[in-house]
């Protein structure tokens, strides 16, 4: 009984010690597999010459849909750089989710639109289409217009799917901007595959803030000036290069990004298309798409490319950065508890026993036990009861810990992609590793624990996002 | 000004919590075993206190002591077992002068004395108590002597890593310019050969130099024909070029084979042929795939022959590289029906599109026959291989086959027809509109009229203003509509 007594006050004492041991081993197998997955993509790709896919006569068809909610703002300017995408067989589906500003109109006086009798099947649920436009010029034939009664961004995206007439999807955020040859990159995938299905693939997405913009295109990147975006730039480059990689090659990715990905359409449209119910419906979905492909026997792969591919305008304000952050926290609690039947279940592989298990508590929980770990810390602070030089130590240890995981990925983005080449950037990113443990992650961790709060109250929407615009960034000189 | 004094009343809320933050686990796995030890007692002073209310004690009467010292005990106990051992020897010491006769307070007394003392690492910290074990706290220290180090190294093999990157791009790019200019003069100079060959082997004394040389030799290659391909190709010879090839070919490393494997693909090197004949079984299916294109970039006599015993998955990258070489590289066109019934059925659906792509009409009737294959995907390149060569009963072929198909193929199917624009047809796509149920089939059969031309057009106009096709106007407008 003894024996029994001294594991479980081991247990209860050290509960969050091993969560966090266990976090950070996690967080170093996983910069360890990404390691070895991005040298061999990157030497498997380095002879492929993506030009040549545009004249392969055996290529899926693609059909980019970007959902657009009142984004005056951009929203000229990122079609143009759509449409000028590097892709043979491609059309753009912009989707007017019920803008209320002039969004709409922006689009069909630049692109000289007009309403046409377009048919299609509702083929998976979403809001009544009011209307598709279709340009009057033959340069902008690729581009179609959808103007719906306003449902979220998942809905716009299931309309878009039913006006689609081509094999693959890709889904971007209207205020995103893809990189010309993106399609190609993110197609390779689709043409490799073999006994598995491809169902979806992901890319990196890269922050736009401080960029040069011009036509719709990056013309020179910058490091963002602003703290809060370049602490993102940070978070970004842990996340994309240092986590999905491994995720991907360990069969467990969970999501891929809502900004940008390509899919199978019929399996979107088999598997019920995007959830309408949630705010994180990129996640849902991948995890539906799993999901289905696990319950009726077909071997698929969801892959995930470490190219930068996409580039995008983080929150710089910490109202809409907490807005952002609330959202993703309640739609991976949403997606996670909707899909809880797959939590450890050996029929859904390495998605059920592992991806799913580190989002249940790492992504989900661990926030929540930092926060109340740290008001049952204060209390006892309070008391005078801690022992202040172990206090001291641990403090030395995750700090210090945490900013070389950070250098780490300054380090994976130095040797693979080489985007910020300003010899000063790679300083600033590591003074802003040093400030992010005081400065940001408490932050999230209260973001995370309201949008816990906000959920279990009943809290829905997106919330509104205010975007500065490319217009306002920096311009390429001329 | 909001957003700042936002900010600041964070930064004011946050400062306190923060420093704390990311050591939240490891506090409250150390505080925790104070927690039960907080409830019973509010007693959170140290020796002296302890000592004073000792004193008092004795004061009162021999049931109470008694109660007392029971007390001190079970909290020394619940310290003790909870590791905050101090504190524990303080309860068992407050104990004994209550019971200076008591064995228990003095065994757990020594016990205690003797884990600090296991605890303590007298050569770092001579005067610090952590009250953990010496293990633990090596460990944290060399995981915090490592993340410094890994810090400083990382920061200054980057920071060494760029002037490096820089230098190589511009030594690179220098040598590429000279080299260009070079092979041009050696081209079509004829008058100075030999001396701007010496030029070409003077730069090209270093490994990374051969490279950038090789890599300029492939790209301009690539463009040439004739006796300016051949003078290339002889200029790589002369300058033992096909050694460092072969020895990228000969690499235990498979990006560097794979980089060998092209160059002896561009520049047509028989030696290599037996280097990559030995990589076709590799398990590395980039290798092996690689390897399949060289062999089909070298042998002359039948360069497709790997198709027959292929039981791989014949990706569709791989289709499209290899239909990329026999265009770009002019090699002669075999009859792919050969392949059309491989039981590979990726074989097969590649065999069926190289039949459509080049036009293989002699093959119509082995590809009517593959209507037939269980797999979808087959009958479905095989429609569009129909599609593709056009045959005059085509049409009554797929429209006979038509109720057979599934939805994809049906899709398939009614493009095909539609390609084929045969006036004969009409009623048969008049007939999907009204009894098919799905838009998409509805559409492709009315683009199936459409396509017909003026006649098309008309006949389509017509059905818009039946009374009969009312409920198709969506479908028929959709069409019609040339913007769409």
């Amino acid at each position: 009984m003894d024996i029994i007594r001294d594991i479980f006050y081991f247990i209860l004492h050290n509960f969050i010690l091993i969560l966090t041991v266990i976090i950070f081993v996690s967080y170093v197998i996983l910069a360890a597999i990404s390691a070895v997955t991005l040298r061999n993509y990157l030497r498997k790709n380095s002879y492929v010459d993506y030009n040549s896919i545009i004249l392969a006569p055996m290529l899926p068809t693609i059909s980019v849909i970007a959902p657009a909610y009142n984004e005056t703002k951009s929203i000229v300017e990122n079609i143009r750089a759509l449409l000028s995408l590097y892709y043979s067989d491609f059309e753009v589906i912009v989707v007017n989710d019920g803008s209320t500003d002039d969004t709409l109109k922006k689009i069909i006086k630049a692109y000289d639109m007009v309403r046409v009798n377009y048919a299609f099947d509702y083929r998976i649920p979403c809001e009544r289409i009011k209307g598709v436009y279709k340009s009057r010029n033959r340069s902008f034939s690729r581009l179609t217009v959808i103007n719906k009664v306003n449902g979220g961004k998942a809905d716009s995206l299931n309309a878009g799917i039913n006006v689609s007439r081509k094999d693959l999807i890709v889904s971007i955020d209207a205020d995103s901007i893809m990189e010309p040859d993106a399609l190609l990159k993110l197609v390779k995938p689709f043409l490799e595959e073999t006994d598995k299905k491809v169902i979806a693939a992901g890319g990196v997405i890269r922050i736009a803030n401080s960029c040069e913009v011009d036509g719709g295109q990056i013309r020179k990147i910058n490091l963002p000036d602003s703290f809060l975006p370049r602490i993102q730039v940070l978070e970004y480059t842990r996340a994309f290069l240092m986590a999905r990689m491994a995720w991907s090659h360990l069969d467990g990715l969970l999501l891929i990004s809502g900004a940008l990905g390509m899919f199978d359409k019929e399996v979107v449209i088999k598997a019920g298309g995007y959830n309408i119910k949630t705010v994180g419906e990129d996640m849902e979905l991948v995890v539906r798409m799993r999901r289905y492909m696990v319950e009726n026997k077909h071997p698929y792969i969801v892959t995930y490319i470490p190219d930068p591919l996409c580039w995008t305008e983080v929150p710089s304000k910490l109202r809409n950065l907490h807005r952002q952050r609330n959202r993703w926290t309640r739609g991976t609690m949403e997606t996670l508890f909707l899909h809880k039947k797959i939590f450890f279940r050996p029929k859904y592989g390495k998605f059920g026993m592992l991806g799913y298990p580190y989002w249940f508590f790492f992504e989900w929980l661990a926030p929540l036990v930092e926060f109340f770990g740290l008001l049952y810390f204060l209390i006892l602070a309070i008391l005078g009861i801690p022992n202040w030089p172990f206090f001291l130590l641990l403090l030395a240890f995750v700090y210090t810990f945490a900013v070389s995981l950070s250098t780490w990925a300054v380090l994976f983005e130095e040797m693979t992609f080489h985007k910020y080449q300003k010899r000063g950037d790679v300083l600033k990113l590591i003074g802003t590793a040093f400030l992010e443990p005081f400065f940001y992650h408490p932050l999230t961790v209260m973001w995370a624990v309201k949008a816990n709060f906000d959920y279990f109250t009943g809290k829905k929407g997106w919330g509104k996002m205010e975007r500065e615009g490319f217009n306002n960034g920096r311009h390429a000189p001329g | 000004m909001k957003e700042r004094r936002i900010i600041s009343r964070y930064c004011v809320l946050l400062l306190t919590i923060v420093c704390l933050s990311g050591t939240t686990s490891w506090c409250l796995a150390d505080s925790s075993a104070l927690s039960a030890e907080t409830i019973l007692s509010q007693d959170t002073v140290g020796a002296k206190t302890l000592k004073s209310d000792a004193a008092i004690d004795n004061q009162q009467n021999e049931p109470s002591q008694q109660q007392r010292y029971q007390e001190f005990i079970s909290k020394g106990d619940w310290a003790f077992t909870y590791g905050r051992y101090v504190r524990a020897r303080n309860y068992y010491k407050k104990a004994l002068s209550l019971k200076p006769d008591a064995a228990y307070p003095i065994e757990q007394i020594d016990v205690i004395n003797r884990m600090l003392s296991n605890q303590k690492i007298p050569y770092l910290f001579p005067n610090l108590n952590f009250e953990k074990p010496s293990v633990l706290i090596l460990f944290l220290l060399i995981v915090i002597i490592y993340s410094v180090l890994t810090m400083i190294i990382l920061l200054v093999f980057i920071l060494f890593n760029r002037g490096r990157r820089y230098q190589e791009e511009e030594k690179t790019n220098s040598l590429k310019e000279k080299f260009q200019s070079l092979l041009v003069d050696y081209l079509y100079a004829t008058q100075q050969t030999a001396s701007v060959k010496e030029k070409i082997n003077n730069l090209s004394r270093t490994k990374q130099s051969r490279q950038i040389l090789i890599d300029q030799v492939i790209d301009l290659s690539v463009n040439l024909k004739g006796e300016e391909a051949k003078k290339l190709q002889n200029l790589y010879f002369e300058l033992n070029l096909n050694r460092e090839t072969l020895l990228k070919a000969n690499s235990r490393h498979w990006h560097i084979k794979i980089k060998g494997f092209r160059e002896i693909a561009f520049m047509n090197l028989k030696d290599g042929g037996p280097i990559v004949l030995r990589t076709l079984e590799s398990r590395n299916d980039i290798l092996r795939m690689e390897a399949q294109i060289t062999l089909v970039r070298m042998n002359d006599e039948d360069p497709f022959s790997f198709l027959d015993h292929h039981d791989k998955y014949f990706t569709l990258w791989e289709q499209n590289n290899i239909h990329e070489l026999i265009v770009y590289h002019n090699l002669q066109i075999p009859r792919f029906e050969r392949w059309i019934r491989s039981p590979n059925k990726t074989v097969a659906v590649f065999a069926l599109n190289m039949i459509r792509i080049f036009k293989q009409e002699e093959s119509e009737f082995r590809v009517f026959l593959m209507l037939m294959h269980d797999d979808e995907e087959v009958r479905k390149t095989a429609i569009r291989t129909l599609g593709g060569i056009q045959s005059e009963d085509t049409a009554s072929r797929l429209i006979s086959h038509y109720p057979s198909e599934n939805y994809d193929n049906k899709v398939e199917i009614l493009t095909t027809l539609g390609k084929l624009k045969l006036e004969e047809n009409i009623p048969f796509f008049k007939n999907v509109i009204e009894h098919e149920e799905q838009v998409w089939l509805q559409i492709e059969a009315a683009r199936g009229i459409e396509k017909l031309g003026e006649a098309g057009r008309n006949e389509l106009q017509a059905l818009l203003d039946s009374e009969d096709y009312r409920n198709y106007q969506i479908i028929l407008k959709h069409v019609l509509d040339k913007r769409i």
